[in-house]
């Protein structure tokens, strides 16, 4: 099931003589085998020095006895285990300062197995599926190889990725809680940035040489809408839509079958006509019959002065156009 | 309580654990086309011990005098003699002729600079080199290392415990294996068992061992007969963070930093600095000194253990830190000024160098049948590029083992035994009772109260009393929260509770034994390094209820020069 976005009723505080500052959480508990539906559990605890939501969980069991199934291994960052939301918010509960009035439910786009613990299962079968390993093609020589520091600044940004997939749980582009599944045509639902993370890597390495392009055009990268809020929630602070995202977009636009070229293609328009001229954007990206067969919406829309048959650029048109292309780097 | 049998899976070598060792080891069986099932507690390659690996270091094992000044500073700094020469060097050369080009085949990416130069110290002879920042390396070699396993589709049950291994007449013939998310408990069948679940055991307060490492390794090769040797040789943190207390893993590293020869300074309470790796040119490793300088400053009333001193880099450049330190933007996190403030320490349980007792060369364990590479031997590793050479050889001896036997006939009674007993502990708890996760904590506190970096017979006889207490007191009081079988970890923790006070018993038990100070282990009783009676290894046995122990001399290649030596201020 999904989690609830509903919020839980609170509790009446109870008059206390205690003076340490104590902070209150209502916590998502639900066992699909014995529930209807989910509830919340209300605990309060003793503010501690820098205190995360992790150790709000652990005291919640150790210290208030209630049951509560979370998962995590490490506590610092490196399982990427402990995905939870906090009022609303997905992160990482061993990362994320505990406040005074918290809500902490299960992480979304994935399906509850029981409490705060979801199945991770479809992303990263999304991300093995994407070969998220090096290929090589020439043969390896030996140890160390001979590159820079500067030839590895593609992906170097990436590294501290550990997969957690908070991102994924967050992306709006993410078609529900089962991403990646494959539909019409061999092309898949969004993957996630998450697992897109985890192919930038080896597909930017300077010694990776699998043309990633096929794979990558049915893997309905153009859903990402550039939102950033993977950026936003990401604990470890990577570029996700600049370094991972925009690079394997300029890769599967390359795809054989030319099923993600329309940014090349659009790219191309503007350059040529200075201006979108979406009459032969059309024809680019839908085909003469398509476009013929599209004729009276056509001629509609030429009455109506909204596309024109030519484009007329200027050439000092042209020459900006083309020197904004070259500062974008394209 | 279901009485229903058990499903059985047969496969030729079960390989538990899913570190840097259980997976070498798994790839190895599977390339050479035998069938594996590798069995992981939490998951592979982000669980356990490995993704904590800091320092990587470099070996040089093609200069036979290079190779030989490396050897002797491992032995007398690195284990205080107790380590066999001859494995580290078997080690180091796999190192270096085999896990650092497989790894970087795999896009391992060891720090280099501009100019296509390893980062290292500036003390090059320490070797250190880091993926890509010092404090990451494991991370990123369990994240290169899981993805292999995935894609090449090796067998993988994660979130799966092994509770026991099924011994029938001295020879393994499978594990039982709980499954968390379902709650189904189940036989491996097969031909050889690899038992690789690291070096790392949760069981005291403050512990680097990962949530779900509790000595359930240790605990079941123990309870199945096999040989333990050297629990007592407990490692711990002087420099791990204090607070959080989720992050009491998080380690200040002692050890020089990249592109400098500075390191870590421990401060005291009066804010002065008292210990940092440069005070002993000779010495390559700080930890030990670190926890015996820190050990003196608590006598002096100017450290606690639990927090009143500090790790400092306020001496190092900025940009090292920035640049280079994984751990730097934890500090940043929380508020920290590196150029001016000092963090709260306190003291960590680490890992063990002791384990199941294994021969270095098969990895072979005294129960047949079964190998236990990396942490959970008795070897001594604690590096993880070594931990892949164990992980190598035991799949090479569990496969030709693998292809000269049949499947074995299993020990039907243990398994209904065992059974019975995992289904005993989905009790629900009594009214008043306590929660599992509850009686592991009571014992962790026993543990760090009497179990902690200063021991003596007296406290430790204190702590066997208090554990007996927990077992014959509050475990009767144990129950699950929900007795639903779907992710129930109070469950697992009610198995890791039986387990832990197991191992607790024991550990005390051995360290009772050794009557000397060397290496990590200190007892104010006997406050100094006797090389002239225990130049030994400490060896205990299962006897029905009760345990055996023996001493064998230690593999003597290096030699220390005094027969006697104080102990808070020798330099070994």
């Amino acid at each position: 099931m999904d989690a609830p976005v509903h919020v839980a009723p609170v509790p009446p505080r109870e008059p206390t003589t205690d003076v340490t500052p104590r902070f209150r959480a209502r916590i998502f508990r639900f066992d699909p085998a014995t529930d209807a539906t989910p509830r919340f559990d209300a605990v309060e605890v003793p503010c501690e020095p820098h205190m995360r939501v992790l150790d709000v969980l652990d005291h919640a069991v150790e210290e208030c006895g209630l049951s509560i199934g979370y998962r995590y291994f490490c506590g610092i960052k490196r399982c990427g285990m402990c995905g939870v939301n906090v009022n609303g918010k997905a992160v990482l509960a061993c990362w994320e300062a505990a406040t005074p009035d918290m809500v902490i439910e299960p992480l979304g786009n994935m399906p509850v197995i029981r409490d705060l613990i979801v199945d991770r299962s479809a992303f990263e079968q999304a991300t093995v599926d994407l070969e998220p390993r090096l290929v090589r093609k020439t043969p390896y020589t030996s140890f160390p190889e001979v590159y820079t520091h500067r030839d590895v600044a593609a992906t170097f940004p990436l590294m501290n990725c550990i997969e957690c997939y908070v991102c994924s749980s967050t992306c709006p582009a993410v078609p529900g809680p089962h991403p990646g599944a494959h539909g019409r045509e061999g092309q898949r639902g969004f993957v996630g940035p998450g697992t897109l993370v985890q192919i930038a890597k080896v597909a930017l390495h300077p010694k990776d040489e699998l043309d990633r392009s096929g794979m990558l055009e049915n893997a309905s990268i153009d859903h990402c809408m550039s939102c950033y809020r993977c950026e936003q929630v990401c604990p470890v602070g990577i570029p996700i839509v600049s370094h991972a995202i925009m690079p394997l977009r300029g890769l599967a636009a390359k795809g054989p079958a030319g099923k993600a070229r329309f940014p090349l293609d659009f790219a191309d328009n503007v350059r040529t006509h200075v201006d979108i001229h979406s009459g032969s954007l059309f024809v680019k990206a839908k085909g003469w019959v398509r476009a013929l067969a599209s004729v009276p919406l056509v001629l509609r829309m030429l009455m109506r002065g909204k596309t024109r048959l030519f484009s007329r650029p200027s050439a000092r048109a042209k020459r900006e156009v083309n020197a904004l292309f070259k500062a974008a780097g394209s | 309580m279901s009485r229903a049998a058990p499903r059985i899976v047969d496969t030729d070598v079960v390989v538990i654990g899913g570190g840097c060792a259980g997976v070498y080891a798994a790839l190895r069986v599977q390339a050479a086309g035998l069938e594996v099932l590798q069995v992981v507690k939490g998951f592979l390659g982000r669980s356990g011990a490995s993704i904590f690996a800091g320092n990587l270091q470099l070996q040089k094992t093609k200069d036979p005098a290079e190779e030989e000044r490396f050897m002797a500073i491992r032995a007398r700094y690195g284990s205080s003699y107790l380590n066999d020469p001859d494995y580290i060097r078997r080690a180091c050369r796999f190192t270096e002729d085999v896990f650092f080009p497989e790894m970087e085949q795999r896009g391992l990416y060891l720090r280099r600079d501009d100019n296509g130069e390893l980062v290292t110290s500036h003390d090059r002879s320490a070797g250190n080199v880091w993926a890509p920042n010092q404090g990451f390396s494991g991370t990123m070699i369990m994240e290169l290392l899981r993805k292999d396993v995935l894609a090449r589709r090796v067998p993988l049950l994660q979130e799966t415990m092994v509770t026991s291994l099924l011994v029938r007449d001295g020879v393994v013939t499978g594990v039982t294996a709980f499954d968390i998310v379902h709650g189904e408990l189940f036989v491996i069948r097969a031909k050889a068992v690899i038992i690789a679940t690291g070096p790392g055991n949760y069981l005291a307060t403050r512990s680097t061992a990962t949530r779900e490492q509790c000595g359930n390794g240790f605990a079941m090769a123990y309870r199945a007969g096999a040989d333990m040797q050297d629990l007592e040789m407990q490692w711990f943190h002087a420099s791990d963070i204090a607070a959080p207390k989720a992050w009491m893993r998080l380690h200040l590293y002692p050890n020089p930093m990249p592109v400098t020869d500075k390191s870590l300074w421990l401060h005291g309470k009066d804010g002065k600095m008292f210990f940092h790796l440069g005070m002993n040119p000779k010495v390559k490793q700080p930890y030990y000194l670190q926890l015996r300088h820190l050990c003196m400053q608590v006598q002096k009333g100017n450290a606690d253990w639990h927090g009143g001193y500090y790790g400092g880099y306020t001496h190092i450049e900025p940009d090292i830190m920035e640049n280079y330190s994984h751990t730097a933007a934890f500090f940043k996190h929380l508020g920290y000024d590196l150029t001016k403030d000092l963090i709260p320490c306190g003291i960590t349980w680490h890992m063990t160098f002791g384990g199941i007792r294994t021969d270095n060369r098969t990895m072979a364990t005294s129960i047949e049948g079964l190998y236990a590479p990396g942490g959970c031997g008795s070897h001594g590793v604690g590096s993880i590029t070594y931990v892949s050479y164990d992980g190598t050889i035991a799949a090479d001896q569990a496969c030709e083992r693998a292809r000269s036997v049949g499947l074995p006939e299993l020990p039907e009674h243990l398994v209904q035994r065992e059974h019975d007993r995992v289904h005993s502990r989905l009790a629900p708890r009594p009214p008043g009772g306590l929660l599992p996760a509850q009686v592991k904590k009571r014992v962790r506190e026993i543990m760090t109260d009497k179990m902690g970096y200063v021991k003596s017979a007296a406290r430790m006889a204190s702590a066997l009393d208090d554990l007996a207490d927990v077992r014959q007191r509050l475990l009767p009081a144990m129950g699950v929260g929900s007795t639903s079988r779907t992710w129930n970890y109070d469950w697992v923790e009610a198995l890791d509770a039986e387990d832990m006070l197991d191992l607790c018993e024991l550990t005390i038990r051995m360290s009772m034994q050794r009557k000397e100070s060397r290496g990590y282990f200190f007892r104010e009783d006997y406050p100094y390094i006797d090389n002239k009676r225990w130049l030994k290894h400490t060896v205990a046995r299962r006897v029905g209820d009760d345990v055996a122990f023996e001493f064998t001399e230690a593999a003597p290649i290096f030699r220390p020069e005094n027969e006697i030596d104080d102990f808070l201020t020798a330099e070994y």
